[in-house]
């Protein structure tokens, strides 16, 4: 039986107000971390849960803040990522929405690790319930002496700065957020020098998923061995949420180790396709990842045996496509949302984008050429790390796997202006 | 109703007409960053849910307080999304036809919307009570189809449900 950690107290709607969530054990974690560990102290234990990010690069959580120098001089800030944007991913918002004081616990943690006193939650401007009820709980904390001067009573000052984005995928990306968060337009920066050295301001800055530094009450309040008991193994560690979506008959948000097989997730958990329909392939993680054909499931859903499949665990936010979809339409979308997020710092990126969407509407529409499909994989090959970030790759890594794993659907396609499975993506 | 001089247009008096309360937001988002600059958007975001667009004088006004030129502050904007520099309807609807939606029927509700306001997306019903538009994905995706009034989310949607939600706010008015 798995034990629910992160959406443990989801169910009960007054654990949105901080006596209830006291009451359940909660603020004694960042209580205990900030009046009797030392920051090295929080980063070894963080290190040693082999927590990785949850945000979608899966990067080692404690080596990220270990990154950030000392002693410069210069404040350190902390920005939580809460931009949720990457299509399929609806994860940090239900933790967002239903337990704000969990997320503002693990802040207090991270702060306090790399010695931050101004943190930032950086939300998606569409978002608005979930930064109501974060702005009612980041006042109940400050009524509570949990935030401002001396917290907890110790010796320590943090405040949390909600901050509301606008509209625009880019500022998920963490330097991108940082841009933004400066009131620019959300244009990604070179790196390196990466954000824990030059971040917000010219000041060292620590990114983190909203997901991720929820993890950190309970590492604190269990230990690191109890976290790394949870996964598939020692380098994929913790709970893990899943957005299941698309053509299931029960989608939801679901919690369970890193690292659960992903047949589990789909016909178990979510009671399968419905209408008898048959599989037809799996994103596992945001639209920015390459597919998985019905035959490629039998996979753990974690950071490493992903990768070995080919693809990314990402923000996992896993799609489910039956037999119904027409691949041809579903890449075109695909490739639209690029098209409509990208900054347009890189040509690579702003040119290959529109082009990529203008060349699927073109098969889709019935007017597409043979040559078409290999000219897109090799624009595909030339929008792959060449970019400042990686919204480029982002676009034409899932649209290069469908195209290569359901070719003979866009030769059909062009073939005989008209869809292979005769009906669009409809429900 | 206030009348400011701005920074960069020293000769124009212009009305900016917003609340108490708004204003009160803007001197408390002034406060919260280590740089002014920072509380740009956020205070064009609570500007435009006052006044339901971003208006010419409210760009001059807020480039004022963070102490940039207008110029800049509309080049910024227009880089958001949910920024605006129209006026849109009483009730502004998100509709999401992005990946995960569209596998559950976007396409849908899409024409739903457009059947019942009778206008295209883009475009507000001569009442001035909606306008909607095509938007990409809300995170709302296991509980797709969705669409947002104002932001608040309306999820799990059918067409029936989705003509009673216009029916409903066509009543309240
Ligand atoms: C185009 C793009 C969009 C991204 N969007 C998000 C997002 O919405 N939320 C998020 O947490 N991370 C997002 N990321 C990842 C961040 O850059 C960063 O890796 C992450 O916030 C770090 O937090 P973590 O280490 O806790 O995962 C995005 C990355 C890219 C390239």
């Amino acid at each position: 039986m798995y034990e629910t950690v992160l959406f443990k107290n989801i169910a009960d709607p007054r654990v949105r107000a901080i006596d209830r969530y006291a009451e359940l054990g909660g603020y004694r974690a960042a209580e205990m971390v900030v009046k009797e560990r030392t920051p090295a102290e929080v980063i070894e234990t963080t290190k040693a849960t082999g927590l990785r990010g949850r945000g979608g690069a899966g990067f080692p959580t404690g080596l990220k803040w270990s990154f950030v120098p000392k002693d410069t001089g210069k404040p350190t800030y902390l920005c939580c990522n809460a931009d949720e944007s990457e299509p399929g991913t609806c994860k940090d918002r239900v933790i967002m929405e239903r337990d704000p004081h969990q997320l503002i616990e693990g802040i207090i943690i991270a702060s306090f690790a790399v010695d931050c006193h101004l943190a930032f939650i950086y939300i998606r401007g569409e978002f608005w319930y979930a930064y109501r009820v974060l702005e009612k709980a980041l006042g109940e904390a400050r009524a509570k002496g949990f935030l401002g001067k001396k917290i907890f009573g110790s010796n320590f000052d943090l405040d949390i700065v909600l901050h509301s984005g606008a509209g625009a995928y880019i500022c998920g990306e963490e330097t991108g957020l940082i841009e933004s968060l400066e009131g620019k337009r959300g244009h990604p920066r070179q790196k390196p020098p990466f954000p824990a050295v030059q971040g917000l301001y010219g000041c060292p800055t620590v990114v983190n998923n909203v997901e991720t530094l929820a993890n950190l009450p309970h590492i604190f309040n269990r230990g690191a061995e109890w976290f790394k008991s949870i996964g598939s193994n020692p380098k994929n560690t913790g709970p893990k949420l899943y957005c299941m979506s698309g053509h299931l008959n029960k989608p939801a948000v679901v919690e369970r180790e890193l690292g659960i097989p992903l047949p589990e997730l789909i016909y178990d958990i979510c009671g399968g396709i419905p209408g008898g329909k048959k599989l037809k392939g799996v994103i596992p993680g945001g639209s920015s990842v390459p597919i998985l054909t019905a035959d490629e499931i039998d996979v753990r859903m974690d950071f490493d045996s992903l990768a070995a499949k080919g693809t990314l665990l990402g923000s996992a936010g896993c799609m489910v496509l039956d037999e119904t979809v027409c691949m041809v339409r579903f890449a075109m979308r695909t490739a639209r949302f690029y098209a409509e997020e990208t900054c347009g710092q890189c040509s690579q990126c702003r040119e290959g984008t529109w082009w990529m969407e203008q060349v699927l509407h073109r098969i889709e529409h019935g007017h597409g050429k043979m040559s078409d499909l290999d000219m897109i994989l090799d624009m595909c090959s030339n929008m792959k790390g060449v970019t400042i970030c990686v919204l480029s790759d982002a676009c034409a890594m899932p649209v290069e796997a469908m195209i290569n794993k359901f070719r003979a659907e866009f030769e059909y396609h062009i073939t005989n202006k008209t869809c292979m499975v005769g009906a669009h993506a409809h429900a | 109703m206030r009348i400011c001089r701005i920074l960069f247009h020293p000769n124009s008096e212009i009305d900016v007409m917003f609340s108490e309360e708004t204003e009160q937001k803007f001197r408390h988002l002034l406060s919260l960053y280590p740089r002014k600059r920072s509380a740009l958007i956020p205070m064009l975001l609570i500007a435009q849910r006052e006044q339901g667009y971003i208006r010419n004088e409210t760009i001059d006004y807020v480039a004022g307080l963070v102490e940039l030129s207008p110029s800049e502050v509309e080049s910024i904007l227009s880089f958001y999304t949910m920024l605006r520099r129209d006026p849109v309807g009483k009730y502004h609807i998100y509709v999401c036809t992005n990946l995960a939606c569209m596998l559950r029927g976007s396409d849908r509700i899409e024409s739903t919307i457009k059947r019942k306001l009778g206008v295209d997306f883009g475009k507000v019903t001569e009442d001035g009570l909606f306008s909607a538009v095509e938007f990409e994905c809300l995170g709302s995706c296991t509980t797709a189809p969705c669409v947002t009034v104002n932001n608040e989310f309306y999820e799990n949607l059918d067409v029936k449900k989705t003509e009673e939600i216009i029916d409903e706010l066509r009543r309240r008015g």
